[in-house]
């Protein structure tokens, strides 16, 4: 139900039920229903990479998602872009049609958890992601970072490193954790550490083979219709008296949106130079951390 | 002339049954003037000002509270504003015409005054139909929540091989002051644990979904932003380590800050984007 009233939420806030590049089916999803299942009406890509589609997945729904990039040795890697459309597909299917435009990736499931990795490791045992640990305890583990590190160590292999990034509210564990788990790969290990932080909760792999970083996330993307517009190429627009707005703001104020919200910003402020923040219609229950 | 002086226990009238004599010609009348007892009503709780917007974690902060002499009566609320950016004033989420009659209510704005204490909230209060003489008025401002300011440098804590496994790199925290316009007033102790939102982009570091939602943390007690970026490994950290990312933060629905965050082998530094006023 939570996932319907996210939906929702996002339909009312989208007239047409759209948001960009994605739109939810509103009907019928039963509670216990297998989240995956959910069907998306329409997926748009407009000259982007899957990740920029994938990020707006999981803005929409509560599943979690996690991301194992591929790694040069030194520099950036380019990820490829695409323009295409699908209708009508569970979020299974969509993830399967994703990894046909970038064949480099393909996903597997581990209960609510989404992994997309690199296709040409999949039956790699070596891959570190794909290496099992017989077995795992974590003892009053307290942040995401530790726990991350500490499997690591278990390995026992001076050739495997993981720097962790910590960046607000994704290290502390809401309580001391203690579990133990047998013949669990790394990657399902990190995925249990990511679902101690939280539901939806995720972790993406990035840096290069020197320097292989793992950072948590709550979500991937910014919430819908964030938008930052740089002004002068400098920041973000200063002249806002207010950062939220329904997104079918047209311009004007006073008046109430189709959704009965009001638009907070100066006539003389336009669309484009806003900043959307619609943090108060989204705000999410999930477990607050002492420090953001 | 004589007078008399009388004290109501209850709002309404009475009927005042006097006997009055004149003693220089012994002449004697009964007079029944009409009394009546009105209600008095005064703000008794709540701040000058409330915050805009309708996130619950700063709604809680925005109550206002008025008591009622006698008891068992009704309230009216009402608002005006002279505020140029033209808010929408609620009451318990009511917006005009109101119809709240309870003694405490949550005020919400929908954007913010445009100087100092210049909305008005009027609150009447009737008992047994009779109302108070002079309704309870407070002036506030309606304020929006602006920009961080960095409290202090930034505290980095040195990890070096400590914990079983060990672990090297660091934990920093940084301490971000509130404030809010007009005014550029600083929220101070009182009002705690408002949302936090955080989220980063790192584009050059092949994270694959290059910008990620933190996670929603709170203010402190300390009406702070409290900001902690980690960077912890297996191994010392090799020299030449270093990574950057644009950050956003918000605190109760606005985005108030600016970052780019840059790491290197021995800390982070922070460029501050603005806002700044």
């Amino acid at each position: 139900m939570k996932t319907l009233a996210t939906l929702s939420v996002l339909i009312l806030l989208h007239p047409g039920g759209s948001i960009p590049g994605l739109r939810a089916q509103e009907s019928t999803t039963p509670a216990k229903k297998d989240p995956f299942n959910q069907v998306v009406e329409l997926v748009e890509l407009k000259d982007e990479t899957i990740f920029d589609e994938i990020a707006r997945l999981n803005q929409a729904f509560d599943i979690s998602i996690s991301i194992e990039g591929i790694l040069p040795a030194k520099g950036t890697v380019a990820n490829p872009k695409f323009t295409a459309r699908i209708e009508k597909q569970t979020i299974s299917d969509l993830l399967t049609w994703l990894c046909a435009l970038d064949t480099r990736y393909t996903w597997s499931r581990d209960g609510n958890m989404i992994n997309l990795f690199p296709r040409m490791f999949l039956n790699d045992k070596n891959y570190f992601f794909n290496r099992l640990l017989p077995e795992l305890r974590f003892q009053d583990a307290r942040d995401s970072g530790d726990a991350a590190i500490d499997i690591v160590h278990r390995l026992g292999d001076p050739n495997e490193h993981l720097i962790f990034m910590g960046i607000g509210g994704t290290q502390s564990f809401a309580k001391p954790w203690t579990a133990t788990f047998h013949d669990i790969t790394v990657r399902q290990a990190l995925n249990r550490i990511a679902q101690e932080l939280g539901p939806t909760y995720g972790w993406q792999i990035g840096g290069t083979t020197n320097q292989r970083m793992i950072m948590f996330h709550y979500k991937l993307g910014a919430r819908p219709n964030s938008k930052v517009i740089h002004e002068n190429g400098c920041g973000i627009g200063f002249e806002t008296i207010g950062t939220i707005a329904p997104s079918n703001y047209t311009g004007n104020r006073g008046e109430p949106g189709t959704d009965g919200t009001f638009p907070l910003f100066r006539e003389s402020v336009p669309r484009e130079s806003i900043l959307f923040f619609e943090s108060q219609l989204l705000t999410r229950p999930h477990s607050p951390r002492s420090s953001s | 002339m004589p007078t008399v002086s009388l004290t109501g226990v209850a709002p309404g009238t009475s009927i005042v049954n006097a006997n009055v004599q004149d003693r220089q010609t012994g002449c004697q009348r009964t007079i029944a003037p009409i009394a009546t007892v009105k209600p008095t009503v005064t703000f008794t709780g709540g701040n000058n000002f409330i915050f805009e917007g309708s996130d619950p974690t700063v709604t809680i902060c925005n109550s206002e509270q008025v008591q009622g002499t006698p008891t068992q009566g009704t309230f009216s609320w009402s608002a005006a504003t002279t505020s140029s950016n033209h808010p929408n004033i609620s009451f318990n989420g009511s917006p005009s015409p109101y119809s709240t009659s309870s003694d405490v209510v949550t005020v919400t704005g929908d954007a913010p005054s445009s100087s100092l204490l210049d909305t008005t909230l009027t609150v009447g209060y009737s008992v047994n139909n009779q109302s108070a003489q002079t309704p309870a008025t407070r002036t506030i401002t309606i304020r929006l929540f602006k920009f961080l300011q960095q409290s202090g440098n930034i505290q980095v804590v040195p990890i070096n091989g400590q914990g079983n496994p060990p672990k090297w790199g660091y934990i920093s925290y940084v301490y971000y002051s509130i404030f809010t316009n007009p005014g550029g007033q600083q929220l101070l102790p009182g009002c705690s644990n408002i949302s936090v939102y955080e989220s980063v982009s790192l584009t050059n570091s092949n994270f694959p979904s290059t910008t990620v939602e933190t996670g929603t943390g709170n203010t402190s007690q300390n009406a702070q932003v409290i900001d902690t970026l980690t960077i912890k490994a297996d191994n010392p950290l090799p020299a030449d380590f270093s990574a950057s990312a644009d950050q956003y933060l918000g605190v109760g629905g606005f985005i108030v800050r600016h970052n780019t965050l840059s790491w290197s082998q021995s800390g982070p530094s922070i460029t501050n984007l603005g806002p700044t006023s």
